[in-house]
């Protein structure tokens, strides 16, 4: 992709005032972008809006759009309140480098069918910050998206995950996942992420007392795509044994 | 747009179209270290460090450099050298057109965890693909260099 301004607003106001304006992109690591074949007039760069911070407020754990997947899965901070899950979750995206790129906004943004970084924050019960719309439920935002809106910032609850699961599969180490899955237990509430690529990401929430039938339930409601990566048949199997092995992680059986 | 920035510790000013791929204005600038491997990101030859940290210059647009510092092979010679003998000792370099990536980035991990474990360092060079060797030899080479050091060999 070819661009021929290069803005770096200053305040996150100016930011979204700049995203409504036609022929506008907003720039996040590039890493998906730089590919497209398109040119356009102007490039918004967030790198001077702070939003590249991981901080414990009241609320939670507000973590800005700008933070690197690699930031991410080093963070103390979210290290602990994922008992290791973030790091084994993202490492095996590409590589470190590519990881120094590639942001948390960019990430989201994309509402990839196959994104491990989609299914970590939507299983956490993460809410999206909007400079327009606002604070919503990520899982409302993987819905129904938010045209020429800004992402600032995730929000993760305050109370942690009483046990957290991520479960992936790929053909090969650093490819695409095929499927990746998350299992997410606070309390009675076991909430189950699952990302079938091509498909869109898909939650669902159980109560824990359901435990021994939610890989069971859950496949009732997937809806899978056949792919270059995998057969229907192969997806539904990956899906039924990992979100198992999930549920069994988060103290199911 | 004008680019203004540290190119292996010395300052260099320009003028550059803001998306040009940094990858392509460092070959301009004679880094011929700095090579493309692929075209969707994936493979490490092109790793360079913007301010210290690893990234891939192919996906980093002209216009990031301005104000940062840039480093690459040419500038770091010094520090390769400590550990590529180690590496080529291996048989690890058959092509050798992954090595630029390679030494780059392991200079970046040795940085940031100079004592890894085989799995670290695994798991740091995981983006740097090589064709033609099964990786063994490089983290083998790694390995020597890392004992080397801490027997006092070096
Ligand atoms: C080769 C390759 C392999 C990959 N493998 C994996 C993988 O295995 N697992 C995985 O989970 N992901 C994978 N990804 C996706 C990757 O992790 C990133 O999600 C992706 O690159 C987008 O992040 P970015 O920061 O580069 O965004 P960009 O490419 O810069 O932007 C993506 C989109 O988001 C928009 N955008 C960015 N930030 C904001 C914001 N703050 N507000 C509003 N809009 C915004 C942009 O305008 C653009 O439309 C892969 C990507 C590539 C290119
Ligand atoms: S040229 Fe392959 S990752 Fe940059
Ligand atoms: S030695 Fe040939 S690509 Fe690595």
């Amino acid at each position: 992709m070819k661009f021929r301004n290069f803005i770096q607003p200053r305040t996150i106001a100016e930011a979204y005032e700049l995203a409504q304006k036609p022929d506008t992109v907003i720039l996040g690591g590039m890493m998906w972008m730089r590919m497209q074949k398109r040119t356009v007039e102007n490039a918004v760069d967030l790198s001077l809006l702070g939003l590249d911070k991981i901080e414990e407020t009241g609320e939670g754990i507000r973590i800005g759009a700008y933070v690197s997947l690699r930031q991410l899965e080093t963070s103390p901070l979210l290290l602990e309140y994922t008992e290791g899950a973030i790091k084994t979750a993202l490492c095996p995206i590409v590589g470190v480098q590519f990881r120094n790129g590639a942001t948390l906004g960019g990430s989201i943004w994309g509402r990839f069918g196959f994104s491990d970084v989609e299914t970590v924050f939507t299983a956490l019960g993460a809410d999206v910050v909007l400079a327009g719309k606002g604070q919503v439920p990520m899982v409302e935002f993987i819905k129904n998206g938010a045209p020429k809106d800004l992402l600032t910032h995730i929000i993760l609850p305050k109370k942690a995950p009483d046990a957290f699961a991520v479960n992936a599969h790929r053909n090969s180490a650093t490819d695409f996942p095929v499927i990746t899955t998350a299992v997410c237990r606070r309390g009675d509430n076991v909430r189950v992420t699952v990302s079938p690529a091509p498909a869109r990401g898909y939650t669902e929430d159980f109560s824990a007392t359901d435990m021994p039938e939610i890989a069971g339930n859950i496949m009732k409601n997937l809806k899978f795509l056949a792919s270059a990566s995998a057969s229907l048949e192969y997806k539904e199997h990956l899906a039924r044994v990992l979100i198992g092995r999930g549920v069994k992680a988060v103290g199911g059986q | 747009m004008e680019i203004k920035f540290l190119l292996n510790k010395k300052p260099v000013s320009l003028e550059a179209e803001p998306s040009m791929p940094l990858i392509d204005l460092l070959r301009s600038l004679g880094m011929k270290s700095v090579k493309c491997g692929c075209e969707n990101t994936v493979c490490g030859l092109c790793t360079v460090l913007l301010d210290e940290v690893p990234v891939l210059s192919c996906s980093v647009p002209a216009a990031r450099a301005d104000g940062h510092s840039v480093m690459t092979l040419e500038g770091l010679k010094a520090e390769a050298e400590e550990f590529v003998g180690f590496i080529a000792d291996q048989g690890a370099d058959q092509c050798g057109f992954c090595n630029p990536g390679y030494v780059m980035n392991t200079i970046a991990l040795l940085r940031e965890n100079p004592d890894p474990t085989d799995e670290e360092i695994r798991e740091y060079l995981a983006g740097n693909l090589c064709r033609c060797s099964g990786y063994e030899g490089q983290v083998r080479g790694i390995r020597n260099y890392l004992n080397a050091k801490k027997e006092g060999r070096l």
